[in-house]
């Protein structure tokens, strides 16, 4: 009983170390969907050439038109498509690493060699996230379904984790089948 | 007549040998009892104390964005345990300008524990000694705004506005204290404690999380804290 107090003390003065650690904002404060290429049996497979990524969402833009006597005219494009190249022209890829866009859905085009082309949508649910007030805003998805548009060399793709946060973690596999050695 | 004395000067001299022992043994029962009769005299109930924690408000007024006011009740029982209550009041309205972030709440908290005065076998000293521990709640609701959400990619077309007001959250927590009290005049006294605090649980929201939690303070999974109170001992 007498040597509680000075146990207490001593645990105390240990436990306070981690306590007065200043908490630090995540490194990644980006939230990525990430893939992984798999063979017909769901082994991990590279693709040995080149390969882009365009990402697309349909917004309406607004477009200046100038008239005949100097003025600008305001015309409002509605669903338009918008692209955006997230990988240009890679090699030997495994993963990626995809960016979704903050509308509810994106438009993932596959473009292998500079010629052939998957194009899938992907719906999601945007969820806006505050951890820290030193820290910002991130954005997480949940992905609520992956519809195909255009698919030449995939055969099927299925979502692993619904959930897109800024753990890296994989969410889809790209089935392809590949032709064994 | 020679034989007659020395017959009696021999068990003199070995019964006053045997009587100095003999003597000291019956001074030690003596002593030992007093011991026991000091023991029993400490009283169980000694009395109940009222606090105000005052470094929280000081420090408000210095410029800090968290408030955080509390009282605790504390009784005293045989000089030795010492089980304690605490309630108190956390605030905070804080603005980030980096981020153009801002966090408000305010809400009531609640602490139950135990002190055990390290020095309760010095009941004549003008002070306590006290470790303890305690167990904290609270229930709140936060309010979260920022500037709209931008989107870095895709041309930066799409824009999601962001504010959260009304997010409900309830959090648990355990503190390890270690803290002196001493009394300055009459029934007053004035203490200061150190407080580990490890967080338990947290409800958590799905597009904010608590950052600032009454009586815990800064969300995270430890938490540490100085309080500095104002005490008067109750007459009853």
């Amino acid at each position: 009983m007498k040597k509680l107090p000075v146990i207490v003390c001593i645990l105390l003065a240990f436990l306070c170390i981690p306590a007065c650690e200043v908490e630090e904002c995540p490194p990644n404060a980006l939230s990525f969907a990430k893939f992984q290429l798999v063979n017909q049996y769901g082994q991990a497979i590279s693709y040995l050439d080149t390969l882009s990524v365009i990402g697309q969402i349909k917004a309406d833009v607004t477009r200046y038109d100038t008239l005949a006597d100097g003025t600008l005219k305001e015309v409002v494009v509605h669903d338009s498509l918008i692209s955006d190249t997230l990988v240009n022209r890679e090699t030997n890829v495994s993963t990626l690493s995809i960016p979704l866009s903050y509308d509810d859905e994106t438009i993932i085009t596959l473009v292998y060699n500079n010629t052939y082309k998957d194009q899938f949508t992907i719906h999601h649910r945007n969820i806006p996230y505050f951890m820290n007030l030193d820290c910002g805003t991130m954005m997480f998805y949940e992905v609520t379904g992956v519809t195909a548009d255009q698919i030449r060399m995939m055969d099927s793709i299925v979502i692993t984790n619904p959930n897109i946060d800024n753990n890296e973690k994989e969410n889809f596999k790209l089935y392809f089948t590949a032709a064994t050695e | 007549m020679r034989k007659r004395i020395s017959n009696y000067i021999l068990p003199l001299l070995l019964s006053s040998l045997l009587l100095v022992p003999v003597a000291g043994r019956s001074q030690t029962k003596f002593e030992k009892v007093t011991i026991i009769q000091e023991k029993e005299k400490v009283p169980f109930y000694q009395g109940t104390a009222i606090g105000v924690e005052v470094a929280g408000p000081i420090s408000h007024l210095l410029g800090s964005d968290i408030l955080n006011s509390e009282v605790q009740v504390q009784s005293n029982l045989k000089n030795m345990f010492f089980p304690t209550v605490e309630i108190g009041y956390g605030k905070t309205d804080s603005f980030n300008e980096d981020t153009e972030l801002s966090y408000k709440t305010s809400a009531p908290y609640f602490r139950v524990g135990l002190d055990i005065n390290a020095l309760y076998k010095k009941p004549h000293l003008p002070g306590w000694l006290l470790v303890g521990i305690r167990y904290g709640f609270t229930s709140f609701t936060y309010d979260v705004k920022g500037p709209a959400m931008q989107d870095p990619n895709y041309g930066g077309l799409v824009t999601v506005p962001f504010d959260y007001p009304g997010q409900k959250s309830k959090a648990g927590w355990v503190e390890i204290v270690c803290g002196m009290k001493a009394r300055i005049y009459k029934g007053f006294c004035m203490g200061w404690s150190v407080r580990y605090k490890r967080r338990l649980s947290i409800t958590a929201n799905e597009n904010a999380e608590a950052w600032y939690v009454p009586g815990f303070g800064k969300n995270g999974e430890t938490s540490f804290n100085f309080t500095y109170n104002l005490i008067y001992n109750l007459p009853f």
